[in-house]
């Protein structure tokens, strides 16, 4: 996976790009806006990481002029502007996802995982959602693991859609406080946590293999 | 830019204005009556005179000579002219009261202005006359002559055209006058304003303008200016306190972060003891960060900068999923929630921040709360407004606390013993009072009842 990362400052960017590297990912570093601009329009990359406030181009501006041509990357924007209405503005100039600088890379590494793999809108009108015996209907609003019924109240039926979405993917608590509460701050208690244990043991508890995980220093995975 | 005298000062503006204008006024007034006084008869005159040269024309051509002669004779007496000759063409008079066309005015059909000497027969001065006259030569070469006598005409004329010089310059002279007086007046309160406001700004900011207690278009300028100054005055306050809170509460973790990244470079621990101190380092930052965002979060609350991105919030909504997220956490611990939701109590607000404060209010509540407690969650219709409670039945807050409790870092010695930054309710107040709406403590008998009172929401 190629990724660019716009970002000027220095120490940010080169510890961001070490540990990209470490998970395998070819990183091209670049700190000017325009420069960014440039190399993002001619160059293929599977995702980019663009700071907002960057010399001679602002990050909003290099994502609105890449839409504009047609350029459909994803891009996950990085700022120190953190709030809710900056991440509406963020999102509405066409990134695809926001991170509040400063933020845990296990967090940025999940998201980017997420945002990479996004898939198309075959995905999204899906009425159905397996993964290994656990069948989720959307339509009907029910859950069987192994032909049984599972009896979800509707926010926890909500969380394990999140998960099912993004099988094996990392799911991070911040995600999912997001997703399912619409919340963009942080309850500073281990209430997600409290949520996805009665979820196990609803979905893991009596039957052979547990398919929700924990992901150490990260969050969430729903995998066989 | 000197006190009180300004280059292009509305008193010097609103004076001559004034003067222009009612000096404009009295020119139109005056001009009109030297219009219908003077101008108008004048013109009249003229009209008689030649009127009455026609009809003298047209008796001679019709009646000849000798009927025009009588003719002439009779209008002399008792005709609309004062004047009346008939003469040869040399001038020689043979019929007619008027001897005096002078030579040197023409006789063509025109009208025309002279003056003769009348000599005083009683040898006193001659008397001077005035005349204005028509002369008309006839086919045979002699001359009619019409005129009036308009001496005392002249005089009125003369006096009135001063009178009105004179009236003029007075009306000038009084509208200057009345206009520097009215604009002085004005002017004074202005200027009065004007220095108030300077001192203020240049050093006694505890001072306000005067109010005089009547109630114009001044009065309002000078309260609102006042409020102006009162919330300049909250504000810079704000910004010395949360400086000092910003101070306070980040020098201790940033001391105890130093001190551990000093250890590791002081001191000779294996790799465990440097991961774990590591370990430790991140989350003093961690902790470091999050009260630096709280911090923020409230500042820019109390400052009003977020005033504008409100909308209309279904409070109901925002109870339920709140109590949703810490029902698992509650039922862990053996506390339950009770809900008594009114439907469709709707407010004006921002949903982001009235949900964070919720969760602020349940998270507080659980931590007081004991096992086999209860938390209530209430909406409910007031007369005045709309209300939502967290009630829980914990030890509550004595009533000397409660203000205190809203303060930035206080927690009551009994609950030193929990996790927290303090943060929690002075976060709830900053938005409550965002929101135009009510903070109330008050004492549930048992356990502490927290109440937000929002006004009534538009339609």
């Amino acid at each position: 996976m190629k990724l660019l990362i716009i970002e000027d400052d220095p120490v940010a960017s080169d510890y961001l790009a070490k540990a990209l590297r470490e998970k395998s990912f070819v990183v091209d570093q670049v700190d000017d806006g325009m420069e960014g601009l440039y190399r993002a329009n001619n160059e293929a990359y599977d995702a980019l990481i663009v700071d907002r406030l960057l010399p001679s181009l602002d990050g909003l501006s290099i994502i609105e002029t890449l839409r504009k041509a047609g350029k459909d990357t994803p891009v996950m924007i990085v700022s120190a502007l953190g709030d809710v209405d900056e991440r509406v503005r963020g999102l509405r100039a066409g990134g695809d996802d926001y991170l509040v600088k400063p933020y845990a890379f296990a967090e940025l590494l999940a998201r980017l995982e997420i945002m990479v793999n996004r898939g198309s809108a075959a995905a999204a009108a899906q009425t159905k959602l397996c993964v290994a015996d656990l069948e989720m209907d959307l339509l009907t609003r029910g859950v069987k693991r192994a032909g049984q019924n599972l009896e979800l109240q509707p926010r926890e039926f909500m969380l394990l859609e999140f998960l099912m979405r993004h099988a094996g993917q990392v799911v991070t608590r911040t995600m999912l406080l997001e997703s399912v509460w619409d919340y963009h701050f942080d309850p500073q208690t281990n209430v997600i946590d409290v949520h996805i244990s009665r979820l196990r043991s609803k979905v893991d508890k009596g039957f052979d293999k547990p398919l929700i995980q924990t992901i150490r220093g990260a969050g969430y995975s729903l995998r066989e | 830019m000197r006190n009180g005298h300004y280059r292009y000062s509305i008193d010097l503006r609103l004076s001559l204005a004034s003067a222009a204008l009612t000096a404009g006024g009295a020119a139109i007034v005056l001009a009109f009556i030297y219009w219908f006084a003077i101008s108008q008869p004048t013109g009249e005159i003229a009209y008689t005179l030649e009127e009455e040269v026609a009809r003298l024309h047209q008796f001679f051509d019709q009646e000849g000579l000798e009927v025009l002669m009588e003719e002439i004779g009779r209008s002399a007496a008792k005709g609309s002219a004062d004047y009346y000759a008939l003469s040869e063409e040399n001038f020689d008079v043979v019929a007619g009261n008027f001897m005096n066309w002078p030579k040197d005015v023409p006789v063509d059909d025109q009208i025309h202005s002279f003056s003769f000497l009348e000599e005083d027969s009683g040898g006193g001065f001659p008397t001077i006359h005035h005349v204005r006259a028509w002369g008309h030569v006839l086919p045979d070469g002699r001359k009619v002559i019409v005129g009036e006598d308009v001496t005392e005409k002249r005089r009125l004329e003369e006096k009135l055209t001063v009178a009105l010089w004179i009236a003029g310059a007075v009306t000038i002279v009084v509208s200057i006058g009345m206009g520097l007086v009215l604009s002085h007046n004005l002017l004074a309160r202005v200027n009065t304003m004007n220095e108030t406001i300077l001192q203020i700004l240049t050093g006694r900011s505890g001072e306000r303008v005067p109010l005089s207690g009547r109630d114009d278009e001044f009065e309002a300028l000078a309260r609102h200016f006042n409020r102006m100054l009162d919330e300049k005055e909250r504000l810079v306050a704000k910004i010395r306190e949360i400086t000092n809170d910003i101070a306070h509460d980040l020098r201790t973790p940033l001391a105890r972060l130093r001190r551990h990244v000093e250890s590791v470079l002081a001191l000779p621990l294996d790799e465990e003891e440097k991961q774990e101190t590591l370990e430790r380092v991140l989350g003093e930052a961690d902790a470091i960060l999050d009260t630096f965002n709280a911090l923020l979060k409230i500042a820019q609350i109390e400052s009003g900068t977020l005033r504008d991105q409100m909308g209309i919030v279904d409070l109901d909504a925002i109870l339920q999923a709140a109590v949703e997220l810490y029902e698992p956490l509650a039922e862990a611990e053996g506390i339950c929630f009770e809900l008594d939701l009114t439907p469709e109590v709707e407010v004006r607000g921002n949903k982001h921040l009235l949900a964070q404060s919720i969760t602020n209010l349940i998270d507080n509540a659980l931590k007081y709360a004991c096992d086999a407690d209860c938390i209530e969650i209430r909406t409910e219709r007031l007369a005045d407004g709309v209300a939502c409670s967290v009630r829980d039945f914990g030890p509550g807050v004595p009533a000397a606390d409660r203000e205190k409790v809203l303060d930035r870092y206080v927690r009551l010695d009994s609950s030193r013993s929990k996790p927290g930054t303090g943060l929690g309710l002075s976060f709830v107040a900053a938005v409550v009072e965002l929101h135009g709406a009510k903070l109330e403590l008050s004492d549930a008998e048992p356990g502490l009842r927290v109440r937000i009172v929002f006004p009534v929401a538009p339609c």
